[in-house]
């Protein structure tokens, strides 16, 4: 038994016999733990592969290892998660990547967090050790306890290792750039169908495009009229490196369907504005109140996501219900009930 | 064997209750309750109280609504086409088909998804999707007659889970009913829900956590051009080395299959699909655009060849890739031809165990008298041994059980798992007490309580009580060699 794991399974322990709280922290890259007043179980040093064999399309690290250190690891071995992740920050973990469930610009072409998750080891709230899931692609012995972790932020207790799905790297890959209204986005995403696209963004009267595959598709794809090489956004994109990242009030718009009349009256009276997803996902940067925007996206059937975080959006109350009960069967005394910490959050706006 | 012809009425202010609300769409004679008593797993039969057959959502709340205020336990039912027994009935239960739920509610091919009722086939969907270029990609092979509903519950996979995932991959909202029949909606589809992923949680969760409603599915384009290769070995190992090969090449094939020498000619006997004689063979199935299908199928050829390949067929155009398939699609009932009954194992293991676990099988097969045929995903891993036996003789299917338990213990021990995509049911209980320890056998037990706190909703399946855990003796006895075989247990 690694002591480590020892000494959180007692501390969890002791918290739940006193009534106490406490809170997960990686690398505090959201900085919500950074003024915590409750403490905190401290995971950032828990690191390191712990298994990896790239024939088996998959990798298990510990759940303080940085998403950075995992693409370095997989990429020496000319392989990528089975994943898009949304990378706030270089020093992101694993564990965070994975509690908090954001996806990244690749999500509808290279899959889910929770998609590539293939099975977790944590510690529930009575310090018990728990792995569910495994190292398999397929495995549908018992509840899918270990996906159900994606998004929990924490509140069923601490992930200490994770398994994730594993794929190839593509072989080639090609950025490219399109000036053009965002009308024409139906148009393009029917004439890209078939192509192996990993990233389609709009941003500042612009279309950003990226094909990744094997060589011969992307060179059929790529013959795209008026279109020119471009690679900058997409790095500036995906480490939220563009402009709009920058701006406040910001938030970030999940909607069921692409629908371009309506992010036309948002964009008009917005500071700036990133599609990206194909148009599923909207960036938006607006003085707009919060509270009529809200009711907007509702009515559309989406979601939105005040960036940057302070903490999970509220669920509408079905299934808020149901996320209750099930925090009480993972923890019955509610020792990670204010994960994550929001008087941290509110301590610190700014992060 | 558990046959039991008798049948237990419902209390009879329910079966009323049940008969106003349906009215001849709730079987309560023993005669009509017969196709019932089963489903894929048929050497196990109980005859249900009685059966609903509900035409609409609403029918199928004021059903639950009913036998919770009477306490009677539902056991949902698609098809019927489950493996695992999940779909069992039991004495005093309502079965509750949802095969009538049956229509296709929207279908967006600009959106790319499908909002379907649970007892839509899985086939009528890409069906569906077809003329506009589009498919649901998890297929499984009984694919023209399951259910979407059961192929939720089960989180079914299919030939194609190496490059397109498993139900749970291709799913994007769901609405489910619980036990009192409360709507619970995880949508709209969103490429992205806010909260735990109770998507995954409901996906195979096998009818113990709520009853599926409504299924919201991604919806893929069909690739451009289609290729299928089928590699022939002369020794298994051979092949399965190649499996690994071509994965670790960077290629990820939409589908990689593989037989053995009983399972090639059981095939081949039955559906003259040109197989050739070799010990182990690999279909290959990969997909792109023209270009990216020839570069591909150069590659695996390659490969293949260096790893001792001793014959090629290949195929490009339709029927001639159908040709190619038909062998191994008609793989189960060829090998039902071979002996009175077959009895289809899941195990799923790491691909670099593959040899010695079907070493290990050889070996259990000669130790217990029973022949296997191999049939398997060998992408991703996940092994479909058939052991035949003969259920009229006395024994012989508790022998056969006792080396699928054997077969399971090996797959756990490779750092594998008892079932990839059949589900646990009431078949794999036992291997349930080995893979998991009793804590996380009671985290299970706490969820399934959050969410049917009275034990309604297929009570006895899929997730084993430690009393019966105790009584089997098969609690968890290989701790060195689970998943996370480094964190140690308390």
């Amino acid at each position: 038994m690694d002591p480590r794991i020892r000494d959180w399974a007692a501390r969890i322990q002791a918290a739940g016999q006193q009534g106490q709280a406490l809170g997960i922290q990686g690398n505090n890259s959201l900085g919500l733990c950074g003024a915590a007043t409750n403490p905190c179980l401290d995971l950032s040093g828990w690191q390191g592969v712990v298994e990896y064999d790239p024939g088996e399309l998959a990798i298990t690290v510990r759940s303080g290892t940085t998403w950075q250190t995992l693409l370095q690891v997989l990429e020496e071995q000319g392989q990528i998660p089975a994943c898009s992740a949304l990378q706030t920050h270089p020093t992101r973990t694993v564990g965070g990547i994975v509690a908090t469930g954001f996806n990244g610009p690749a999500r509808p072409w290279l899959g889910d967090v929770r998609g590539a998750v293939l099975g977790v080891a944590m510690l529930n709230g009575q310090g018990q050790l728990l792995t569910f899931g495994g190292r398999v692609m397929k495995n549908v012995a018992g509840f899918d306890l270990s996906r159900l972790q994606t998004g929990a932020w924490g509140r069923f207790g601490p992930i200490l290792e994770v398994s994730l799905r594993t794929r190839p790297a593509p072989q080639h890959g090609l950025h490219l750039r399109l000036d053009a209204p965002l009308e024409e986005l139906p148009s393009l995403r029917h004439h890209l169908q078939q192509a192996p696209l990993t990233g389609l963004a709009w941003y500042q009267g612009r279309f950003y495009l990226r094909l990744q595959g094997l060589p011969a598709g992307v060179q059929q794809a790529a013959d795209l009229p008026g279109a020119e090489e471009d690679a900058g956004f997409w790095a500036r994109h995906e480490s939220l490196q563009c402009p709009i990242y920058r701006q406040r009030p910001l938030y970030r718009i999940l909607l069921p369907a692409l629908d371009v009349p309506t992010y036309r009256t948002w964009l008009d009276t917005a500071n700036d504005a990133l599609l990206d997803w194909g148009g599923r996902l909207l960036w938006l940067a607006t003085d707009m109140p919060q509270a009529a925007l809200q009711q907007q996206v509702q009515k559309a059937g989406g979601w939105l996501q005040p960036w940057p975080v302070t903490g999970p959006v509220p669920l509408p109350a079905a299934r808020a219900a149901v996320v209750h009960r099930l925090q009480q069967a993972f923890d019955p005394a509610g020792v990670f009930r204010n994960n994550p910490n929001r008087e941290a959050a509110h301590a610190n706006p700014s992060t | 064997m558990n046959i039991s012809n008798e049948q237990v009425p419902l209390p009879p202010a329910c079966q009323q209750a049940l008969q106003a609300l349906l009215g001849e769409d709730l079987l309560t004679k023993p005669e009509a309750l017969a196709p019932y008593e089963c489903d894929g797993l048929s050497v196990y039969r109980r005859l249900p109280s009685a059966v609903a057959l509900p035409r609409n959502r609403e029918q199928v709340a004021q059903a639950l609504a009913i036998c919770h205020q009477h306490g009677v336990p539902v056991i949902a039912r698609g098809a019927g086409t489950g493996l695992a027994g999940g779909a069992l009935p039991e004495a005093g239960a309502l079965v509750l088909s949802l095969a009538r739920l049956n229509r296709i509610l929207a279908l967006d091919p600009e959106q790319q998804t499908a909002t379907v009722e649970p007892g839509v086939r899985n086939i009528q969907i890409s069906q569906a999707a077809a003329p506009h270029g589009l498919f649901y990609a998890p297929d499984p092979s009984s694919q023209i007659a399951c259910t979407i509903g059961g192929n939720v519950a089960e989180n079914s996979g299919g030939v194609h889970c190496v490059k397109y995932g498993l139900t749970v991959h291709n799913l994007l909202g769901l609405k489910v009913l619980d036990s009192q029949g409360q709507l619970l909606e995880i949508g709209p589809a969103l490429l992205e829900q806010p909260g735990p992923d109770l998507l995954s949680l409901f996906t195979g969760s096998e009818g113990l956590l709520g009853i599926v409603v409504e299924v919201t599915v991604r919806l893929l384009p069909r690739p451009e051009a289609t290729g299928v290769m089928l590699l022939a070995f002369d020794h298994n190992e051979d092949a399965a080395r190649t499996v690994g090969a071509i994965l670790a090449a960077g290629l990820l094939p939409a589908g990689l299959e593989m037989m053995d020498r009983l399972a090639i000619e059981a095939a081949e006997a039955y559906s003259q699909a040109g197989y050739p004689d070799c010990q182990a063979l690999l279909l290959v199935e990969v997909d792109g655009c023209d270009s990216e299908v020839e570069a591909q199928m150069a590659q695996i050829e390659a490969i293949a060849l260096r790893e001792g390949m001793a014959q090629l067929q290949t195929a490009r155009d339709e029927a001639q890739r159908q040709r190619l398939w038909a062998g191994r699609k008609a793989a189960f009932p060829a090998v039902g031809r071979l002996a009175p009954d077959y009895y289809c194992m899941d195990g799923t293991i790491p691909r670099k165990r593959l040899p010695e676990v079907l070493a290990r099988i050889r070996e259990l097969s000669e130790a217990y008298g029973l022949a296997v045929a191999n049939v398997f995903h060998a992408g991703d891993g996940n092994l479909h041994p058939l052991i035949l036996y003969d259920a009229n003789q006395p024994g012989e299917l508790e022998r056969t059980e006792h080396m699928g338990g054997e077969i399971l213990r090996a797959c756990i021990e490779a750092g594998g798992t008892i079932t990839g995509e059949h589900g646990v049911g009431i078949e794999k209980l036992a291997g349930m007490c080995e893979q998991f320890t009793e804590a996380e056998l009671n985290q299970m037990h706490a969820v399934k309580t959050a969410l049917d706190p009275e034990g309604r909703l297929n009570p006895g399946k899929a997730i084993p009580s430690l009393h019966r855990c105790a009584e089997l003796g098969a609690m968890h006895v290989h701790h060195g060699q689970l998943p996370f075989p480094d964190l140690e247990r308390f």
